[in-house]
């Protein structure tokens, strides 16, 4: 299966390994990624608060670049850029005007043909599944983890039709499905603080530091995310939310994708795994 | 009308709820022959579950458990339970419906409901009754008091382990009963099907394992080893089966003989001695048990287990004779009358290639035989055996014990295609013996005679063969050589049947030819099964045809017809779903001890032990109980009354011909699963409202003690969250119930345990009915906090399992809480059945899924003649729906009036015998009641003690005294001892003194003659554990009864004749719709008016909320009444006067004030409406501007009003309602306001509207208008009871749009009104101009209505409301019977709901008018009159009014005062006889003399 590939502007930054690990993957899942030439930024939080035209074109901008590909399905990874995709695509579905003025400005007849897809929605297919389940190379059982999937790639429920809005449950199944003991807990769709994190840090390490509790109160050794920002936030701020509210969790933040490379017996350094702040080294050397 | 569409005078009611009881018992007192169908075992609905009901607090079960007693034993209704309607044809009057019944597998008529069954069952399945919270048995019955009082079992089919076992052995019920540790149980459950239980728990090939639902989860459970810890347990703690095998006596002089001792043959035997048949085995070896005996090693099955139970089916009495090979069947026909061939497969199949008949070469069932019968084999020290089978698995693993240095195995296939047993395979491989795989025997080569090499030749798979197996292929030049010393031949056996060659026939295998379905062979009387018919097969297998055979012969020795009539098995398959929810224990499959593989060799000690107990239980606990209902037939041993039938079809399809049906299946509870952000199900302290119903009651799970589910501990803090499946997008709706209920819930919780605090989150409080606001209130007052705020999810603290909950306080503060129980208030849902019903019976179902119905015809589906009511056509409580059932009812009664009576049973019974004079002669009847009082009370002697009280002329006791059989006795009885007093003593009168009583009816003796000891609930129950005194105060029972028996009277009821006339007082809506209805059923109406024009405050209302024309349905209704002949209708008329009681009612008229002729009617039908309110607040009647709702929905319906334009309109909410004056909600107001929002905004969309209000309570479907309002933009500011909003009217600068164009201009129009008020959102003072202020003002009760109260002597509530007899279930009649109430004079209502109740108060009314005669109470009070001196004390205690104070000149001229009781109005309460200084009153057959000997009987002292 071959899927145009949307990196974003993150997967080639501070989610380096969710790139690095995602890619690794897919050819054991038997998906082929294709990065989209000539892509541009998403537009992001900046954009739409800024103007609502400019929020849409962005993403039909590199949309179209897809359509020019003549591939009609992109994998977007990051949250973010995800959402914004899919956003656009939504607000062009539902606006006939909105697509004129847009082709006017992206200088291309755009049809809004491409599906915009989280490699959540692939992998959760029961084909994917199967193949990962038929390359388990490694036992990870003893493995305890919490899906996290944070706000945004559920919401708004409308435009965003991902999965079970309040209750998402694709990750917890493609974990659980790779061997991972998943546990149930109360805070999958909570707000991290998203990019509070750089002007209101307080609120930041609040909201993280309500995660982390529940995490380690299920029992739970690490969380699994699927959002750059949630990673982001989790990873970076945890020694600092640690001194704040005085606490001594220790939860390394997982990609959900480098657990899948786990399970396929990739190696640390393949999949980025020495990249994060709160070193997974321990754990891993315990339950693998 | 033709004789094909004649219509039929029976209806049926769908749906056994609340709603389904009421009409069916309106159509049955009204002469219509009801079926009630019901898809659950019993009927009862939700209503059953509920612990209390607002507002009044009543016990749910006390409320309706009469109800459900007077359905089930009235002889017009016919329950059918388990029930769903499959299909109907027909036209109205005249339907054919199909039913399609599952089965109860337990015969109703004769279940006593004694529970016996439900005591020994083994399978626990979660108890839907009380939400799963707790389990109950696969026999159940949902409640104790449940209707039809018998039990029913659940049972899905057979479960996969069953089905593919060739005995259909009942797994699942030996392993449910090994998890109770009733192991003797488990052994008789195997042994049913299975005379070898431990030879099969060691060496079956269980299918049955194969085959089961856990090796979808992880491994099947450990069947065939449970089986053996079974048999290993019984054999070890119970060794000579006390009670567990017994000796047959022959019960047939035919003999037969069975040649072979082999499973088949000695199940066979074995099976036919138990039917009664003189049964020899003739076996051919010295030892029996043929293959089991010879074939199998006793590493795998020790002798000793093999002869243990070869012994019990001797000591059943099977003849066994060994060493005695039967070669000759003509000389045995002789002296038996049958005889099976059982003989097995005992030739070995030979090699056919080179050297086979070298020294060191054998067969390997020759070989297992000689070691088995303990003969020395000589082996070399390399042994190869050939084949992939059992016998070759046995016979290298044999070798190797025997001492081979190397044994070792040749298979022409792969690893995948062999025949033996997947756990032999492994077996062979622990041990370290080599499989050649793939390679097949070339030739022998032999040294001096004897063996010396094996030359094979590799082989590969080719294409599949006819065994489904891929064929080996010869790989040409690849043949090898291994040294050998043997070479042992396991590649299958053949039968050796030459010798029988010339006495049956033989086909070309060698086996021999039978019938396939009678098992006999070509000689007539002689059968034939297990190997020598089948080939080589299974130790099941053998069983399975032992059976058959068993059976077969029996019936050619009976002369019984073979036919396929055994119970059609069907395999349970169970989705993915319900196997998640069926697992019990996540263990993984218990492995038992086994000897370890280096002291395996050189011995033939058994390899594996058994399963110790706590292993047993813990693989048993993993079973997934498939089929639900095991059949282990534990019940069936236990039920006395012999009622279970586990051979029931599962499905029957019922036709039945009914005039009229009237749906009422209820509805379903949201499920709460689907708002998985409030975590119900996995957070394990969520539950369900009715969950918590469930909680609190006292018949709940925790026996009403309030704990929460995760650790049984008493929750302090109880969250109730509203809404959750209501007003929402999807389910746009509101299920009008859920305020109240949360709110009683709580009220509830807090009496049961003060200090719980509880707090309910809501959105609205929509108390909204009659007397909610008021218990609301209360509520307030015990400390039950309200948040208005809907909290968008719940978190879990894993630690304690608490709740927390964030929401936003009144001061906009974001609070988190933690709570340590939370209760969703789930909404009602259409009933899952909607769809269905709708496709079969063509009715349409609205937006919401629910059924359609209009305004107007609020109880009629869209399809003539099927009508409708209860949840299935909107949510709504109790009281609406049991109206709207008596409004079905009505409908029913209309259409079939011509029918009527014409399919309904009198009851007739025989003269009756005059007692008078004679001398006592009384009858006890004592009752076992299974063993439900025998098993404490000492029956026999409580019997041999009443036979000593004096005029006891005959006593006995009875299994079950309410059986039917029992019941024809005790007529017997009463014959044969000219018995003229009957007393039982078992169980309570509530339940069956009426049965007794018609009994001895029936027998001839005056009913109540008739006294009952209740020994079972005063005895037995109570005192469960001291039988002693249970006994003796059983007997002290009987005594007392006896003592009143001796006094008993007969008694009689006075008929009453009944005036087929109905006086319906108020001619608007409902008295309208209620006169027309009971015009349509032919009886004569009088309808009175006060006013000089019909229609009443109808007349004001010009739209509805679906745009329907309410002023067009006005007319047509007054037409239809004026034109109705039997209507007689007076206008602008007063009642002066009424007199007389229910069936004969005298009222005087005055017409315009002049004086009419009298009235007589059996009924009346108040209907005097109520009116809306004038209000005194907010400068009302001050500016024409500032309106009521009803003012301004008559001005907006004005063409060309300048009212149609404002550009802004305030409306106020709650104007006259919920104050301290008037402290009810008055309904309507919230939905008209928003219902004229909508028309103004119809009109001209840009005028602002502003609603401020409390609650919103747009109940029910108004809630969907309430959402169009706001997404149309009319503006909702809610304002709080202590700040209401303030009007003032101001000079205002600038004239109003309105003014200008208006040529009308009032003198205000300069002046403009403001409301100001403060939003408690923002907290900030807001104030708006408007060009009209609508007041919604609320209804109040009509000025007449104290009046018509006092003329009627019926009362009215606190707010001069009528007060209805019961608040729930008898919301239309007045404690006074014959009196009836509908419409506003009962409480506000929308047109809808009054045409509802209207409808209803006719089919209540019909009851009576239907009947020619009613019969009175016989227990009512009789006043004596020579001991009564008027001293009244009785008069004010009595609760019917059904005494009065009269005085009269006596016969000596003196003034006598006395008390005269209305006997229609007396109900034998016996409050007056309690009051009276006098004996000046008593209550008949509760006489002071009969009560003295009762307390002077138990006051007697007892030897």
């Amino acid at each position: 299966m071959i899927y145009s590939y949307y990196p974003g502007c993150s997967l080639d930054g501070t989610a380096k390994e969710y790139n690095l690990s995602l890619k690794a993957i897919c050819p054991v899942l038997g998906i082929e990624l294709k990065e989209v030439k000539d892509w541009i930024c998403c537009g992001a939080t900046s954009a739409h608060q800024t103007s609502h035209l400019l929020s849409v074109s962005l993403p039909a901008k590199s949309l179209a670049e897809v359509e020019k590909e003549g591939l009609d399905e992109v994998v977007v990874p990051c949250a973010a850029c995800f959402q914004r995709l899919k956003t656009a695509r939504y607000e062009l579905e539902n606006s006939p005007e909105l697509l004129k003025d847009v082709s006017v400005i992206i200088d291309y007849p755009f049809e809004n043909k491409v599906k915009v897809l989280h490699p959540l929605e692939i992998f959760s297919s029961s084909n994917v599944l199967e193949l990962a389940k038929r390359n388990i190379k490694k036992d990870l059982s003893k493995l305890k983890v919490v899906c996290y999937y944070g706000c945004l790639l559920t919401r708004p429920p409308k435009v965003m039709q991902f999965d079970n809005y309040e209750y998402p449950l694709s990750m917890d199944e493609i974990l659980s499905r790779i061997g991972v003991t998943v546990l149930d807990w109360s805070y999958k769709t909570d707000c991290c603080g998203a990019s509070l994190a750089l002007t209101k840090s307080e609120i930041v390490l609040r909201l993280i530091n309500n995660i982390f509790e529940n995490a380690e109160a299920v029992g739970a050794d690490a969380i699994a995310v699927g959002c750059t920002l949630c990673h982001t936030n989790l990873d970076t701020r945890q020694e600092e939310a640690k001194k704040v509210y005085n606490k001594n969790y220790n939860l390394p933040i997982f990609f959900f994708t480098q657990l899948l490379g786990l399970a396929f017996g990739m190696s640390a350094k393949e999949l980025s795994l020495h990249t994060h702040f709160v070193s997974p080294d321990k754990l891993l050397s315990k339950i693998i | 009308m033709t004789a094909n569409n004649k219509k039929i005078g029976s209806a049926m009611v769908v749906g056994g709820g609340i709603g389904g009881m009421q009409a069916a018992l309106d159509l049955a007192e009204s002469g219509i022959k009801v079926y009630l169908v019901e898809n659950k075992p019993c009927i009862g609905g939700v209503m059953s579950q509920l612990d209390k009901t607002f507002p009044t607090n009543d016990c749910a079960m006390c409320t309706m458990s009469p109800r459900l007693v007077e359905i089930g034993r009235h002889k017009d209704i016919e329950i059918i339970t388990l029930s769903d309607v499959e299909n109907i044809e027909g036209e109205p009057g005249n339907f054919k419906v199909t039913l399609k019944k599952k089965a109860r597998y337990i015969d109703e008529a004769r279940c006593t409901g004694c529970s016996e069954c439900q005591d020994v069952c083994p399978i626990e399945i979660s108890d839907e009754y009380n939400m799963n919270l707790i389990n109950a048995k696969a026999v159940y019955r949902l409640y104790p008091q449940a209707i039809p009082n018998t039990f029913a079992i659940k049972k899905l089919g057979q479960a996969p382990c069953r089905f593919s076992c060739p005995i259909g052995q009942r797994a699942e019920g030996y392993i449910a009963l090994i998890r109770g540790k009733r192991y003797e149980d488990a052994y008789r459950t195997i042994r049913r099907d299975n005379p070898f239980p431990s030879v099969c728990g060691r060496v079956c090939v269980h299918p049955c394992e194969k085959a089961c639902t856990r090796g979808e989860v992880d491994e099947p459970v450990s069947i065939m080893r449970l089986k053996r810890f079974v048999a290993d347990w019984v054999y070890e703690h119970n060794p000579d089966l006390k009670g567990l095998e017994e000796e047959y006596p022959p019960l047939f002089s035919e003999k037969i003989a069975v040649i072979g001792s082999g499973s088949s043959g000695l199940t066979c035997a074995y099976d036919l001695v138990k039917r009664g048949y003189s049964v020899t085995v003739f076996e051919a070896e010295d030892k029996a048990g043929g293959m089991m005996a010879l074939s199998i090693p006793a590493y795998r099955l020790p002798k000793d287990i093999l002869e243990g139970e070869i012994n019990l089916i001797k000591k059943a009495g099977v003849k066994l004779k060994t060493n005695s090979k039967v070669t000759e069947l003509n000389s045995l026909k002789a002296d038996f009358n049958a005889i099976y061939l059982a003989i097995g497969c005992q030739k070995n199949q030979s090699l056919r290639i080179e050297g086979e008949d070298l020294e060191g070469v054998m067969p390997g069932l020759d070989f297992l035989k000689e070691v088995n019968r303990g003969r020395e084999v000589k082996l070399g020290e390399k042994v190869a055996v050939i084949g992939g089978g059992n016998v070759a698995m046995d016979s290298v693993r044999t070798a190797l014990r025997l001492g081979a240095k190397e044994a070792f195995i040749v298979y022409r296939r792969s690893r995948a295609e062999m025949p033996a047993s997947e756990e032999e395979i492994q077996e062979v491989e622990e041990e370290g013996i080599k499989i050649h795989f793939l390679s097949a025997p070339n030739r022998i080569k032999g040294v001096d005679g004897k063996v010396d090499k094996l030359e094979c030749v590799k082989m590969e798979l080719g294409p599949p063969d006819d065994t489904g197996r891929r064929r080996p292929i010869r790989i040409e030049g690849s043949e090898f050589t291994i040294d050998v010393d043997n070479v042992i031949a396991a590649i299958g056996q053949v039968p050796d049947t030459t010798y029988l060659k010339d006495q049956v026939e033989i086909t070309t295998f060698g086996t021999l030819k039978v019938d396939s379905e009678t098992l006999e062979t070509t000689s007539a009387g002689i059968f034939a099964g297990g190997d020598v018919v089948s080939g080589p097969a299974t130790v099941v297998e053998a069983i399975a045809s032992g059976h058959k055979a068993a059976d077969r012969i029996d019936k050619f020795l009976r002369g019984e017809e073979v036919k396929e009539e055994e119970i059609e098995f069907t395999k349970v398959e169970l989705s993915e779903e319900e196997i998640k929810r069926k697992i019990k224990s996540k263990e993984k499959r218990q492995k038992p001890k086994s000897l370890p593989v280096d002291k395996r060799k050189a011995n033939f000690e058994e390899v594996h032990q058994v399963y110790t107990e706590e292993e047993a239980i813990a693989e048993a606990n993993r079973c997934l109980e498939c089929g639900i209902c095991s059949e282990c037939l534990m019940c069936v041993e236990a039920c006395k009354a012999e009622a279970i039938d586990h051979s029931m079809p599962k499905e029957e399809l019922l036709e039945l011909d009914v005039g009229a049906v009237i749906l009422a299946p209820g509805y379903e509870i949201f499920d709460a699963n689907l708002k998985q952000e409030l975590g119900y199900d996995r957070y394990q302290n969520v539950i369900t409202a009715l969950e918590f119903e469930r909680i609190l009651s006292a018949s709940g799970p925790f026996q009403g003690k309030i704990l929460r589910p995760s650790d049984n501990s008493h929750p302090k803090r109880i969250a109730f969250i509203q809404c959750v499946g209501s007003r929402e997008v999807d389910r746009n709706y509101c299920s009008s119930v859920c305020c109240m209920y949360a709110t009683k819930e709580a009220i509830i919780a807090k009496e049961h345990e003060p200090d719980i605090e509880c707090t309910i989150f809501f959105i609205d409080l929509r108390a909204f009915g009659k007397g909610f606001d008021a218990y609301y209130e209360r509520a307030k007052e015990l400390g039950i906090r309200y948040i208005r705020c809907r909290p968008s999810s719940i978190k879990e603290v894993p630690q304690t399992k608490n709740l927390k909950i964030q929401y936003q306080a009144e001061d906009g503060e974001i609070k988190v809480e933690e709570f340590d129980l939370v209760s969703l208030s789930t909404g009602l849902q259409p009933p899952k059945s909607a769809k269905d019903l709708s496709e079969k019976f063509g009715i349409k179902l609205n937006e919401h899924n629910f059924c359609y119905t209009s305004p107007f015809s609020p109880v009629s589906s869209t399809r003539d003649g099927i009508y409708v009511c209860g949840p299935f056509t909107e949510p709504k409580d109790i009281p609406e729906s049991v109206m709207q059932a008596s409004g079905a009812a009505s409908k029913a009664l209309s259409l079939l009036k011509d029918v009527k009576g014409s399919l309904i049973t009198p009851k007739e019974y025989p003269p009756e015998i005059d007692v008078t004079g004679q001398e006592p002669r009384i009858g006890v009847f004592v009752c076992h009641c299974g063993t439900n009082i025998a098993a404490v009370v000492d029956v026999p002697s409580v019997v041999e003690y009443a036979k000593t009280l004096a005029n006891v002329v005959h006593c006995e006791d009875n299994l079950y005294t309410c059986s039917a059989d029992t019941c024809e006795r005790i007529k017997q009885m009463i014959k044969e001892h000219n018995l003229n007093r009957v007393i039982v003593a078992s169980c309570t009168p509530r339940t069956h003194e009426p049965l007794f009583r018609s009994t001895i009816q029936e027998a001839g003796l005056n009913p109540y003659l008739f006294e009952m000891a209740n020994i079972r609930d005063q005895c037995s129950w109570v005192h469960m554990r001291e039988g002693e005194l249970a006994t003796k105060k059983s007997k002290d029972l009987v005594r007392m009864a006896v003592a009143k028996a001796r006094l008993l009277e007969p008694l009689y009821k006075r008929k009453v004749k009944i005036n087929k006339a109905a006086l319906v007082i108020g001619g608007g809506l409902s008295g309208m719709v209620s006169a027309l209805e009971l015009a349509n059923q032919e009886f004569d109406v009088h309808l009175i008016e006060r006013e000089g024009e019909l229609g009443g405050n109808l007349r004001r209302i010009h739209y509805l909320f679906n745009g329907e024309d309410p002023q067009k349905e006005l007319k047509s209704l007054i037409e239809k009444v004026k034109g109705n002949d039997k209507i007689h209708l007076f206008t602008s008329a007063k009642i002066e006067s009424v007199e007389g009681f229910f069936g004969n009612f005298k009222t005087r008229l005055t017409v315009n004030g002049e004086r009419l002729t009298e009235i007589e009617h059996g009924v009346i039908i108040v209907a005097t409406g109520a009116k809306e309110y004038k209000p005194k607040e907010y400068l009302y009647g001050q500016d024409e501007r500032i309106i009521t709702q009803l003012e301004l929905e008559e001005k907006l319906s004005t063409p060309h009003s300048v009212f149609r334009t404002p550009q802004s309109v305030v409306m106020i909410q709650c104007v006259g309602s919920r104050d301290t004056e008037r402290p009810y909600c008055s309904r309507v107001c919230c939905s008209e306001a928003v219902k004229n929002a909508l028309k103004i905004k119809e009109i001209n969309p840009d005028t602002n509207v502003y609603i401020l209000y409390r609650d919103i309570r747009t109940y029910g479907f108004r809630e969907s208008y309430y959402r169009e309002a706001r997404d149309k933009g009319v503006v909702f500011l809610r304002y709080e009871d202590d700040k209401k909003p303030e009007v003032k009217i101001q000079k205002s600068e600038e004239r109003s749009q309105m003014s200008e164009t208006t040529e009308q201009r009032t003198t205000n129009n300069e002046q403009r009104i403001t409301i100001s008020l403060t939003d408690p959102i923002l907290n900030t003072p807001i104030s708006i101009d408007a060009d009209l202020l609508v007041l919604s003002a609320g209804t109040v009760a009509d000025e007449d209505a104290n009046t018509v109260a006092q003329l009627l002597k019926v009362p009215l509530d606190q707010d001069n409301f009528f007060l209805e007899a019961h608040m729930k279930l008898r919301p239309i009649d007045f404690a006074a019977d014959g009196i009836f109430l509908c419409g506003l004079a009962h409480a506000s209502k929308s047109i809808e709901e009054s045409i509802i109740q209207a409808t209803g108060a006719a089919a209540r009314a019909s009851t009576i008018l239907n009947k020619d005669e009613v019969e009175l109470e016989a227990c009512i009070s009789e006043v004596v009159d020579e001991n009564c001196d008027g001293c009244a004390y009785c008069i004010d205690p009595c609760p019917y009014d059904a005494l009065t104070l009269i005085e009269y000149i006596a016969k000596d001229g003196t003034i006598k005062k006395t008390v005269e009781r209305d006997e229609a109005a007396c109900k034998g309460c016996g409050v007056c006889q309690a009051t009276c200084p006098k004996k000046g009153i008593f209550v008949r057959g509760f006489k002071i003399e009969q009560i003295s000997a009762q307390v002077e009987a138990a006051l007697q002292p007892v030897e």
